[in-house]
């Protein structure tokens, strides 16, 4: 029954001196060897040699193990099974035997081994002893049970489908995810799996797979594929096809993922974007539309398939679109969720060509694809109109208490103005007496009379045009301007407004040179400085006339520009403090209470602050900050 | 030359802190005859006016430092100071009452008629040259009454009383011949002929008749 070609013909060591100088080298090898144990035995099953790989595994010394029986290397359950002796009658019957198991070492430790036993014959063909080679495989043991065990407890389903279309294995999720117990689904058609109407396209995938150059494929990635369960119920699944070669030829290991949750979130995140009551378009990196919701249709006028692929300037003003594509590129460099260009006017375009107003919010998501871009855009007309009118009423208010301020101011004013007039007219008198006396008076001295008169004139008019432009309702546009200039101008008006409150009083300016310029409406500005000031010189009203020192400073503070009032009087208590700005409050016994109230108004709609510091004893500052025009340039460019 | 300058010693001082109003006022002044001069400030003017030199001041009510009003007050103290108009451009019905008290010729508004600054430059300097007149003889007459002995000034002192010879010999425990010597000799020196002459300008000469 064995051909003699699987054979293993081999002398037994002998005792014979003469012994081949061949057999000495093979015998040194095989002693040297440490990896496996190789080792003779004898008809019964005696050890007659020892190598040092089979003294390292198991631990047995030449010495210690030559003579005895193999069955020392193999369990106790084993050997009442009669396993040694059954592996030799194997050997003998069939010429070699194969067997992992486990094999005890000389310190009664186990460990699992790969053994061969191939059965050795003499010249004359009889069988003359056993030849054992054994391999410590405990590691390997342990790394594929590590394996499996990771296969079992995946979140994935995992299938081995064999060539003819049958379950070889699968693991414990699939059984779980599809409904099957685990031993239905060995030899199962991997087909059933699907609903019916997939089962048709499934040798055509296959027969494409096998034949194809690659050994990777990807199924349902864009939805629509379903998985089935044994009870009939169908769920969205992804699946990944891997061609891997086993022994037997092709097998195709299939990792399927149940993407229920996945589909659901991306359903909720479509239905959530579609109803948000503002547009909502997603760009991808180079500014394309990649989803719009129903709103954006609605504010724009387009239709979804006109707006899907085209580029977002589309829905841009045609004066602003040249500079969009530089600001996505700003954008795309530091990314950040944000509102896009603040402190900047943005408009959106309609299909009609019509424009409005609009603000951005600006959500950047990174994929390994590029950079998208989901906007949030709301039309703000009806919040601008509010935002006007509300500007339109503060101008109409603060323009009636700039009339009250100057009623209040009047018989100052008037002073002032009369002072030049009646410089100029005296100047006239004296020209007019020398002019007619014949006398011998100079031409240079008469028309330096004149020069003199039409100067006072002159002087007389800049009062009354500076309280003309105050006074003026003017427009609610900014411009920008100095603040060191504007509160030059309110200081000649101011001055000889209070009258002889003002009599005393020390002005120190502080101005720093050089300010950078704040878009304001100046009139409003100064109507501000011009309540401060009054505010503090009247708080100094009690205090004897040398020690009324009124600061006016400005300073430049990073973005900003600082206007403070500072007085000596006697300062606000912290309940005052707490009470200042509030309208119809004042610690004026004849005061209306609304100068601060408007001054906060005033300043608020430039964007500064009004503030207040104050102790009682330690005099009063007010002050203001207003934005410097150059940062909100610089605002909308970065924006 | 001009028929204002009836004075043609006379300087007016404009004191006022608009210097372009001063010199307007300068300007018309000139204009009128008079020589002028300019100041910005009370202190200014106090620092280098001159008693001696006879005209008006021209004076702004209300100046930073040293006002008009206060310094108004400081010339009233002086002897033989310049009269003062006063100019304002507040009209102040309390404002003018204590200028007016404290002397002022007149008080005028800034914006008042030319012709009225004329006027009241006018009478300040009439008055001004009035009060130098009053001043140089009530001077000569103090020095007069000096120059009078102890026992005639009991005399004139008495006389001024309203007392008869006889009384005044019996309260001086003279005779009345004595009495009557040494009023001749009053009457000398004081340059009068009769007793009510005499009277008259003992009272001038800042004696009170002792009642």
């Amino acid at each position: 029954m064995h051909s003699s070609d699987q054979r293993r013909v081999m002398k037994l060591p002998s005792p014979n001196p003469e012994a081949s100088a061949q057999d000495a080298c093979f015998r040194l090898l095989v002693e040297q060897v440490q990896d496996y144990a190789i080792y003779l035995l004898d008809l019964d099953g005696h050890v007659i040699s020892w190598n040092a790989g089979a003294e390292r595994i198991k631990g047995y010394s030449a010495g210690e193990i030559i003579g005895r029986h193999f069955s020392c290397f193999y369990t106790q359950s084993d050997i009442d099974e009669y396993k040694p002796q059954a592996a030799l009658d194997t050997a003998h019957h069939r010429g070699r035997f194969e067997d992992e198991g486990l094999r005890v070492r000389r310190d009664g430790s186990t460990f699992w081994a790969a053994v061969v036993i191939t059965a050795l014959y003499d010249e004359s063909g009889s069988l003359s002893g056993f030849a054992k080679v054994t391999r410590d495989i405990t590691e390997r043991r342990q790394y594929e049970s590590r394996l499996r065990q990771m296969v079992e407890l995946a979140v994935n389903a995992m299938i081995l489908i064999g060539a003819d279309g049958r379950i070889v294995q699968a693991n414990a999720r699939t059984a779980t995810l599809f409904g099957y117990q685990r031993d239905e689904l060995s030899g199962l058609a991997a087909d059933q799996l699907l609903p019916e109407r997939f089962r048709r396209l499934v040798p055509g995938i296959s027969r494409r797979f096998f034949a194809g150059p690659t050994t990777m494929r990807s199924l349902g990635r864009k939805g629509g594929l379903f998985g089935l369960r044994s009870g009939g119920s169908e769920f969205p699944i992804e699946i990944d096809l891997h061609l891997i070669k086993v022994a037997s030829g092709w097998q195709i290991f299939a990792s399927i993922v149940d993407v229920t949750d996945r589909r659901r979130s991306e359903e909720l995140f479509r239905v959530a974007v579609e109803s948000a009551p503002n547009a909502m378009v997603m760009t991808d990196a180079d500014g394309r539309i990649l989803m719009s919701n129903l709103e954006t249709e609605r504010m724009f006028g387009y239709r979804r398939d006109e707006l899907l692929g085209q580029a977002v300037e589309l829905l841009i003003p045609e004066r602003l679109r040249l500079a969009h594509p530089q600001h996505r590129a700003d954008f795309a460099r530091q990314p950040s969720r944000r509102a896009m260009g603040v402190g900047r006017d943005l408009f959106g375009r309609r299909k009609d060509g019509s424009e409005f107003p609009i603000e951005i919010g600006l959500n950047p998501i990174a994929f390994d694809e590029g950079l998208l871009v989901l906007s949030a855009i709301v039309d703000i007309t009806e919040r601008r109109q509010a935002e006007h009118e509300a500007r339109l009423h503060l101008a109409e208010v603060a323009h009636f208490s700039r009339l009250s301020t100057a009623g209040e101011m009047i018989s100052g004013l008037a002073h002032e103005i009369n002072q030049p007039l009646a410089a100029a007219k005296n100047f006239a008198s004296a020209f007019m007496r020398l002019a007619r006396s014949g006398s011998e008076v100079t031409n240079k001295d008469l028309i330096k009379l004149v020069e003199n008169a039409g100067e006072q004139t002159s002087r007389a008019c800049e009062i009354v045009t500076r309280l003309g432009n105050f006074l003026r309702k003017g427009p609610t546009e900014r411009m920008p301007a100095d603040l060191n200039s504007v509160i030059d101008q309110v200081m000649a008006l101011t001055v000889p407004g209070l009258g002889i409150y003002g009599d005393g009083v020390t002005w120190r300016l502080e101005l720093e040179p050089k300010l950078p310029p704040v878009a304001i409406n100046a009139a409003q500005i100064q109507q501000v400085l011009l309540n401060l000031i009054r505010n503090g010189v009247e708080a100094m009203n009690e205090m004897p006339a040398d020690e009324r020192v009124l600061t006016i400073a400005t300073a430049r503070e990073a973005d900003r520009v600082r206007v403070t009032v500072r007085d000596r009087g006697v300062g606000l208590s912290a309940e005052q403090i707490t009470r200042v700005g509030e309208p119809f409050v004042t610690t004026k016994p004849n005061g209306m209470g609304l100068g601060l109230s408007i001054s906060r108004s005033i300043v608020e709609d430039h964007g500064g602050t009004l503030f207040v510091e104050s102790a009682l004893g330690h005099g009063t500052t007010f002050g203001f900050t207003l934005r410097i025009a150059e940062y909100l340039k610089q605002a909308e460019m970065e924006a | 030359m001009n028929t204002e300058a009836s004075n043609m010693e006379a300087l007016v001082y404009v004191v006022d802190d608009d210097t372009a109003l001063a010199k307007s006022v300068g300007a018309l002044v000139s204009s009128l005859g008079w020589r002028s001069r300019t100041y910005g400030s009370a202190d200014d003017f106090l620092r280098s006016f001159d008693l001696r030199q006879p005209g008006c001041i021209v004076l702004d009510v209300r100046m930073p430092g040293t006002s008009g009003l206060t310094l108004l007050e400081q010339l009233a103290k002086m002897p033989l100071a310049p009269t003062v108009v006063m100019m304002t451009g507040f009209a102040e019905v309390a404002t003018a009452v204590r200028a007016m008290r404290h002397g002022a010729t007149d008080f005028l508004q800034k914006t008042c008629k030319e012709s009225e600054l004329c006027d009241a430059i006018r009478r300040a300097v009439a008055r001004d040259a009035e009060n130098r007149l009053a001043f140089v003889r009530r001077e000569k007459l103090l020095d007069r009454t000096q120059r009078l002995k102890p026992a005639e000034r009991a005399v004139l002192e008495l006389l001024l009383a309203g007392k008869a010879n006889k009384n005044i010999a019996a309260e001086l425990g003279v005779s009345e011949r004595t009495v009557e010597d040494r009023r001749a000799r009053v009457m000398q020196k004081f340059e009068v002929d009769s007793l009510p002459k005499l009277v008259m300008t003992a009272i001038e000469a800042g004696l009170h008749p002792a009642y």
